[in-house]
This record gives C-alpha cells, structure tokens and sequence, in this order.
C-alpha cells in the first residue's frame, strides 16, 4: 500500500516588543528569574491587561508579510489549563477572531514551486519556564506575556523536506519584517508539528500525532521522517494510528510517546471582558503593510533581473535580512560590482562564518570597506592574492580597505619614476644578464624582473616593470 | 464637643478647613466609635490603627501650615476587602488570602490617599463578594448597624455596617449584582453602583469581570457624590475605564422640574414586599411633587435576569479565581505532587459559596452547555441593555425599589428575597449606573431603600434627583440615635 | 427537570481543579441542578440574530504604547510565596 503524508505545523514566534503584550514589564531575553514582571504577569488579584499597539502592529505585520487577510476587528479571549508556568491559569490568546487569516507562502522543493496555505495568525501571551530538579521544579514567570504569535499552516505540506523548507522561508519572511529574532536557540521561534498518513486517494485526513521538542528545522525534519515511517509500519502490520503526542528525541533520532490523547481538550474558551475589541482601520493596516520592507522573494527576482546573478547565488544572498542588507549596501551604496560582491559574501564570507559560527554583525567587516576593497582588486592597487589576506584582516579586525592595506604594506608601486631608478639599479648590478638579452637570450628579462620584484619587496606593479625594463634595456 | 461618628464627609472636610477639628482628632474619634460598638457589628476585618494615626498626624503638620491640599483631606474611609492595599493584607474574607500581603495598591486607593483621606482599615464582606448577607466570609458575621439581629445585607455588608454604625462617613465597596446596593438599602445609607468603566477596577480582585464596579457608600447624596468626583476617571491600568468627564457635583442642587422619570412594571410587583412598594410609591409622589413627569414602563425578559447574571458571573469567577494555586501568593496546602497541590489548595483555601460558583462556571463554559447556556445568557443579556437604551432615549432615569424586602434576621430569609436580584441585576447587566438611598423605615424600624439607575455616564443626573428627593426624606437623624446596644 | 449529577459535579471539580467534600459534591449537584432548570426558558429562547453582549459597554480600542514601565522587584515578586528557591517559584515535579 502506498500512503499520502499530510503534515501541519504550528510555529510561534516571539516579538521583539519593548514590554510585554499586555503590561508594560520589560520583556528582553536573558535577565534574571522573575526579575521582568509586573502584577499582571504574576496574576495578583485585581491585575489587569491592556494591549500593547506595537505587539498588535508588529502581528499585523507578520501576518502581511504571510499574504494574510486582516479582519477589520480582533479581539482577545481566554484560554483555561492549570499549569504553574500559567500562572492565572487562562492564556490571553485570540479564538474565533485572530488578526490574521487565510495567507500563504511559497516553497521550493527539487525545483518546483509550491505554495502552502496559513490558516491563521494570532497574537497571545507567552508562558512562562520551568526547570525540573529531582523532586521539584522551579518556575521562571520572565517569559510570561512576552508577545507571542502562533502561525498555524494548512494541511498542504506532504514531505518532511517541504516541511523544512516551508519553516525556513517562514523564518527568512518573518526576520525580513524584523518583528521578530527567530531564534529557535533563545526560543523566540519555535515549532510544533502534526503528521498523519492516509493511502492515496483518500479523502479523509488520518489519525494524527503531534511532535513536541523539535529544536532545529533538522530536528522537524528528522522527527517527521521518524514518524512517517512509524506510521506506516503500525498501519502495514494491521495496527491503528492513536492519537497521540509524541516527543523527539534527539540522541536516537525517533520519536517518543507522551501521552495519548483521549478526548479532545476543552479550554472552556471565552471573550476576555477585561480587553475590548481594536478595530483595524484601512488606514492602519496599509500604514503598517508599507513599513514592510522588500520581502525575500522580490528581492531574489530583482538579483536575477537587474544584476544578472544566477539563481542560487540569489537564494543563498536573500536567506537572511542581514546579507541582503549588507549586499544592497555594497552594490547599491557603494558601488560594488553585484557579481564581484556576490562572489566574496557567498565564498569568503560565508565560510568565515561558519567557520567561526558568527552573524554577520558579530564581525567587523562593513559593505562599505568590502566594496572598497573589491575596488582595489579592480583598479591593480593589490593582487587577489592580497586581496585574500586583507580580507581575513577586515573581517577580523575591521579598518578601512585602503588604510589597511597600506598598514600591511600591500599596495602596488606603480609609480613610474621609482620604478625607473629601481630598474636602473638592478641593470647595473646585472651586466651579463644584458649581455645575454642582447643575445637573443629572452630568459635573462625573467631574470632581471624577478630581481627587481625582490628589490621592492613584491610591491612592484609587474606590468610597469616588464615596460620599463624593455625601454631601459634597449637604450643600453 | 461634636459627635464626630455623626459627621459626613462635607462637614469633617470643613471643620479640618476652618481648623475646628484636627484630622488626628476625627480618626481618634472613629477609633472610639469603633473600640466601643464593632465588637458587636463585626463590620472591620482588621483595623490600621497605627497606619492610619500616623498619617493624620501628617495631616495635623499640614493644617497647621495650612497646606490642606486634597478633597477628602483628612477624612476617614473605610475599604472593603477586596480592594488591594498595599502592604496591609487584604483577604477578599476568605481563607485562600488570609495572609496576603499586596504589593501594589488599587487604583481607587491610590485616589483616595492622594486626595489626603485616611483609611481605618479594611471591611469585611461575602467571600469573594459572593453572597448577599455577608455571612460567607470566613472571618466573621457582620450584624446589621440598625439592629444587630438582622443581616447586614451582601456582599458589602461590613462597609454598609459601617458606614451607618458612624464608624466611618464613608466607606468602598464592590458591586456585582447589587453588593452595593442592597447592603446600602439594608443599613438605611446611600450606595453607588457607578457606570461600568466610570471608576477603574484596577486592584479589585475580580469576581464577575463584566459586571463588576468598585463606588462610594456614604450617608448622604452629597457626600456620595464627592467620592465618586474623587474614585473616577481613566486609568491606564484598566482598559475598560473610560474617559468620560465626571461632572456629579455642580448641578447637585439643581431643580429637577421636567426630570422624565420611567417606573418599572416588574420591579414593582406582588413579589415586592408591600410596606416597601408604599415607600417606593410615596417616593413617586414626592418627586412628581418636585416637577419630576413619572410614567410606568415595562421591560422584556427581566424573569431571566438570574439565570442570565448565576451563568454569566459564575464562568467569569470560574476563570477569575483560577489563579488561586497557592503557586505564588495565598493559602498553600500540603501536597505529593502538582495535582494535589492545586486540588487540596484550591478544596481548602475556598469556601463552599465560591466553590459552588466557580464549579457552576466550569459547567456552563464546557463545550456544549458555552452554546446552550452561556453565549444564550449573552444574547439576553444584550436584548436587555437594548431595551435600556430605548429607556434612556425618552426617560432620564428608572425608579424603583432596591430589595424587594428590608433586612432579614439571620439564617431567616423571606421567601421573595430572589426578588431583589431582579431589581439589582439588571443594572450591572447593562453597565449602568444605579443608587440606592433609603426612603423609608418599616413599622419595626428597618430601612427601606429606593434604586435610581440612570444611562451611561449620567451619574450626575441621579445624583440630582437623589440630593433634591433627600431634602424631603432622609434618615440622617435615625442614623445619628441608632443607640446600637448589644443584642 | 435538568439533572445534575454527582459525577457532573466531580467533572467539574477535576476541571476546576478543586478537591471537594462528599457533602459539599451532593450539594453542589442539585443547587446547580436548580439553577439549570430556572435557566430552561433561557436555553430555549429563539435568539439566532442576537450578537452576544460579552461587554456591558461597547469600549473600543483601548491601547497601550510599547513602553516598559516599572517592573516588580524580586523581593517583591516572592514575597507572598510559600514556597521559593533560587529565585523562582517551587511546586512539586512537574511532568510534562
């Protein structure tokens, strides 16, 4: 039997707002426990929320970015489970009227197109942590309220690799708006996914099964193929897909049974009195869709298009905001060559980044000092040799293009009359060589030209050399 | 020297300003007053003696400079308690907060101390604010200030108490169903229940988040008026306060000749308690004799104001006071593991009234009963604030009785004193803003209440009536020789 | 005549997370059982064009600006817990 995979995945990411979705505590990644806190997120009697614009702006945003529809009212609701990382016990989320709707990416898997559908898009607050010691937990309200927007795809994905690839143009879209930092490290993206199979030409969806503790895109896509084939095992050998939620385990690679879920959970949902509904004016959401910058897509045509770079080194220019960036500024600033620039972000930088696993911001190059340097491969000032040493000097230690070489004692000598006396005083060290070019022995000008190389330490412009020498020698 | 537990707010704010009295004085003499009769009224959950005394020295410093800045400068009040006050615990009367200690104050607070007023202490209630006698409480049973063998009425029965009793001119209570109200009616004061939005609940610890309000029980309409100037306004902590301009003062004295006043049919039937109903007629009367035009309305679906307000207000409460976990504050019960921890705290911090409640919630908010019961009580509930509006499109405010019966003697409930929620209910329904002031005493001397409820920030236009109508009748001097002797 | 169950009431009390006395469960049931059967008319009424009132008053788009105010300190934050090591909140294992 052959079986259809139908996959679904609910991805959260955190905004990066000042304070938090409903109160003003600070909301940053890294202070101590319980230190970023007001009432309201450690739900003392009497707190109240109030609806942080930026977090609505910034959800808004994302959801634009999607290809979303943006209703015209939202509105917020409570949502129930006892836990103590949810400390009133009710999660202000969005239900029945998310910000968001009925948008879209597009992927690209094995050279075909695809476009996977988003169901919704809605703003919430964040839970809080817990760490687990031997006999108790401990629970850290600072990631509570922080604000958060849960991104829920339709069933259209059916590979574990679109699976993959839908995440990470949903990362590159979302850091393109700069709402977010998705990271997954820190948290500020996460991901969950469900997997179900059914045998071609079924209507009907399967039982599925939800992946927890997926900390990398590798880890979705490995858990998704672990599962796909548990699946198809439990169904080839006569079993039943329970639904369940599974957990991935990163060691062995497979996914581990938590818990099977037997009734659906009822969060006894309903509109929070506390927080009236925000109407969303045309004006609004046009105001906040024009602050979005150009999204990966149009820029990867425009590479292609207007600078005639070749499809993948468009993609891997467009995978991060932070490169784009930093090659618009080079071509479009300071006047880099767009293939030249290219080349050394995609070889040079790059491997330097994953060889140190930096960002580029953790670095010291800028685009302008990289545009520099390439126009001084370009003019002959140093050779692509030296090119290539400067380069490890300005991305390590940063200063300008032309000071640093020159620090480094790298530019060329192309200045006629040093070279003339330097030829002068190699021809008269050198007397047989000239006998022999007069000769007819060709290979005596090598000679002399090496000399004089030696003479200026390497700096000599070899082409002003050779003329030189060929003028100096005839006269002799 | 004066009877100082007999003077309102307006009188203590001038005799402070003509340097009559010494703010130290009236919170010594209140202290007296309490010393000698709270033993048998029970109205205090605790008093702040050492809080308050040191803040009216303050006030005795600034007098004497004579730096008086503030409205209620040196005037005592009392807070009911579960309005949060910083640093002083604030218990809600039930067990679960016995011990807590807040860390912020209530927004009301806040304005009350920042116009130099100074709490005595905090007053006792139903559990959570939820009951009607105020005998939920897991503290003590607060008696009646007329008579001590009658209920204090609920849930604000302690500030109602206390108020009457002379303890303080002034007192905060909640109101979610009446708790202002009907208390204010039972103890003969004034009680207001103010516009949804009007005050910021901010540091109120939620009961029915839809219904509820924090206002002012005084023992007149003026005095009432000025705490409700003070208590309102906007509040950035609160997103459903409302910036509406709060005029109740200037035109309190206004002639009310033309007021359109709307009777309603069903608050005024055979349910209500024939010595009541002659009241509230009598009182219909004296305001026709004021120029006021009276005319009876009906109002659709007034039978379903319980079940709407049970279903409603319980799902909130339900979610409300999902917090109590014992996790970060409150009564923490001895557990293995997480389960028990939430189950035994939450069984034993809780008592039965809030237990039942909130299980009543969790029942009507499952899928399935959320569609039958609840978003069905929603749907009436906006065909009532509807039929409301159209009230208020012709009428400048709805007159009828409070309660549909005076106090009660404890554990003896009339049969008809369902009643009184259809009367109370439908305001908090609608969000609007209600009064209840007393209009007059029983044969055996227990005070009736008469219910002003006005449109959507016209606080202002009730208080006018109330002010004019208490010029006629009032029971400021039953107040003063209520003798409260024990029982 | 709604009936309202004693296993109802343990449902709810699982839900709500909150242990309850025998006597209280057989209390809880016809009380709430009561309360069903007044709220029959409601439940029956005809009201498919009525919007749900869920506020008492329409308040719309209330706001706040992104701007981080003060926030509690730690002392402050644990200061009515029971239960607190390392600066966090202690509860038994969770298990997740």
């Amino acid at each position: 039997m052959h079986f259809e995979t139908v996959i679904g995945l609910e991805v959260h990411v955190e905004l990066n707002t000042k304070s938090k979705v409903f109160s003003g505590a600070p909301s940053h990644f890294g202070a101590e426990p319980n230190t970023n806190l007001s009432v309201m997120e450690l739900a003392h009697p009497g707190a109240l929320p109030v609806v942080n614009k930026t977090a609505i702006e910034y959800a808004m945003k994302a959801a634009l970015a999607l290809n979303m529809e943006i209703p015209s009212v939202t509105r917020f609701d409570r949502k129930h489970y006892f836990y103590p990382d949810n400390p009133s016990a009710y999660q202000i989320t969005q239900d029945k009227e998310p910000i968001g709707e009925h948008g879209h990416i597009e992927i690209e898997v094995d050279g075909k197109k695809k476009k996977i559908g988003i169901t919704r898009l809605h703003l919430e607050a964040d839970a809080g942590k817990s760490v687990h010691k031997d006999d108790h937990s401990l629970v850290d309200l600072n990631r509570h309220g922080s604000a958060l927007v849960e991104i829920v795809s339709e069933p259209d994905i059916r590979t574990p690799e679109e699976a993959y690839k839908y995440l990470e143009k949903l990362k590159s879209i979302i850091q393109y708006t700069g709402v977010s930092d998705v990271k997954m490290e820190e948290g500020s993206l996460r991901a969950d996914a469900n997997i179900s199979i059914r045998p071609y030409g079924q209507d009907e969806f399967g039982t599925k099964t939800e992946l927890k503790n997926l900390n990398s895109f590798n880890h979705v896509r490995k858990g998704l193929e672990f599962e796909e084939k548990r699946q198809q095992q439990v169904l080839m050998s006569g079993g039943e897909i329970e639904q369940e939620t599974r957990r991935f385990d990163e060691k062995s690679g497979e996914t581990i049974l938590m818990r099977v879920k037997e009734t659906a959970d009822d969060y006894r949902y309903f509109k929070d009195p506390d927080l009236g509904p925000v109407r969303i004016s045309d004006e609004w959401r046009e105001s906040v869709r024009e602050s979005i910058p150009v999204l990966p897509d149009e820029l990867k045509t425009r590479y292609i298009e207007t600078y005639g770079l070749p499809e993948y080194d468009a993609d891997i220019l467009t995978l991060t905001k932070e490169h784009s960036d930093f090659f618009n500024e080079m071509v479009e600033t300071h006047q880099a060559d767009p293939k030249l620039a290219s080349n050394w972000i995609m070889t040079s930088v790059n491997e330097y980044l994953n060889k140190q696993q930096v960002e580029l911001h953790d670095t010291e190059i800028t685009s302008k000092n990289l545009a520099e340097m390439i126009g001084l491969i370009e003019d002959g000032t140093i050779s692509s040799k030296q090119a290539k040493k400067l380069f490890t000097e300005l991305i390590k230690n940063g200063g300008e293009a032309k000071a640093t070489a020159k620090k480094l004692g790298m530019e060329q000598i192309s200045d006629p009359k040093v070279l003339g006396e330097m030829v002068e005083e190699v021809l008269n060290e050198n007397p047989q060589s000239i006998a022999d070019f007069k000769d007819g022995k060709d290979r005596a000008i090598g000679f002399l030209v090496g000399q004089i190389m030696k003479k200026s330490r390497g700096q000599a412009n070899p082409q002003m050399v050779n003329k030189i020498l060929l003028e100096e020698i005839n006269k002799r | 020297m004066t009877n100082i537990h007999n003077l309102t707010v307006e009188e203590i704010v001038s005799k402070i300003d003509n340097k009559e009295l010494k703010p130290s004085e009236v919170v010594e003499g209140l202290y007296e007053r309490i010393d000698a009769h709270d033993n048998d009224i029970k109205s205090f959950i605790r008093l702040t003696k050492e809080e308050a005394l040191e803040a009216a020295t303050k006030l005795d410093e600034l007098q004497e400079k004579n730096e008086m800045t503030g409205k209620l400068f040196g005037v005592p009040v009392g807070i009911k308690d579960n309005i949060l006050t910083k640093c002083i615990t604030t218990t809600a009367a039930s067990k679960m907060l016995e011990n807590f200690n807040p860390i912020y104050d209530a927004t009301v607070v806040k304005k009350l101390q920042s116009e130099n007023s100074v709490s005595l202490g905090k007053l006792n209630l139903d559990e959570f604010a939820m009951g009607a006698t105020t005998e939920t409480s897991y503290f003590k049973k607060t008696t009646n200030a007329w008579n001590t063998n009658l209920v204090p009425g609920g849930s604000s029965g302690g500030s109602a108490a206390a108020v009457a009793a002379g303890f303080v001119p002034a007192a905060l209570g909640t109101d979610t169903g009446g708790s202002i109200r009907q208390p204010a009616s039972f103890n003969g004061v004034v009680g207001m229940k103010p516009t949804y939005g009007r005050v910021s609940r901010f540091g109120g610890i939620a009961f029915g988040s839809s219904f509820d309000a924090i206002g002012p029980i005084t023992r007149t309409v003026k005095d009432n008026a000025i705490l409700l100037d003070v208590l309102s306004g906007v509040d950035e902590f609160d997103g459903t306060s409302a910036d509406e301009e709060v005029n109740v003062l200037d035109n309190i004295d206004k002639d009310i000749k033309g007021l359109k006043i709307a009777v309603v049919k069903e608050f005024m039937t055979d349910d209500v308690n024939a010595e009541v109903r002659e009241s509230v007629e009598k009182a219909v009367e004296t305001f026709k004799s004021l120029g006021a035009e009276v005319e009876e309305v009906s109002i659709d679906h007034l039978d379903k104001v319980i079940s709407i307000y049970e279903i409603v207000s319980s799902s909130e409460a339900f979610s409300n006071l999902a917090r109590f976990d014992g996790i970060r504050f409150g009564y923490r019960a001895e557990a293995e593991n997480l389960e028990d921890l939430y189950k035994k705290t939450r069984g034993e911090g809780f008592g039965e009234e809030v237990k039942r409640r909130i299980i009543l919630g969790t029942y009507m908010l499952q899928a399935g009963h959320f569609e039958e019961y609840f978003e069905q009580a929603q749907k009436v509930r906006r065909l009532i604030m509807e039929q409301f509006a159209d009230i208020f499109s012709k009428y400048d405010l709805v007159l009828g009785p409070t309660t549909a019966a005076p106090a009660h003697e404890f554990e003896k409930p009339d049969d008809n004193v369902w009643m009184t929620d259809v009367l109370t209910i439908p305001a908090n329904l609608a969000g609007l803003p209600a009064l209840s002031l007393p209009c007059g005493l029983t044969e055996d001397n227990r005070p009736i209440g008469l219910q002003l409820i006005g449109n959507h920030f016209e606080e202002g236009k009730i208080y006018n009536a109330a002010y004019k109508f208490e010029q006629q009748f009032n029971l400021h001097d039953e107040l003063k020789n209520l003798t409260l002797e024990v029982k | 005549m709604a009936e309202v169950t004693k296993e109802d009431i343990l449902s709810m009390a699982d839900v709500a997370k909150i242990e309850l006395k025998d006597e209280e469960v057989s209390r809880y049931a016809e009380s709430i059982s009561d309360i069903i059967t007044r709220a029959e008319d409601l439940k029956n009424m005809d009201l498919a064009d009525v919007e749900p009132a869920t506020h008492p008053l329409e308040i719309y788009d209330v706001v706040r600006e992104d701007v981080p105010d003060n926030q509690v300190p730690l002392e402050e934050a644990l200061l009515n817990s029971e239960s607190t090591e390392e600066g966090q909140f202690k509860v038994p294992k969770m298990i997740s």
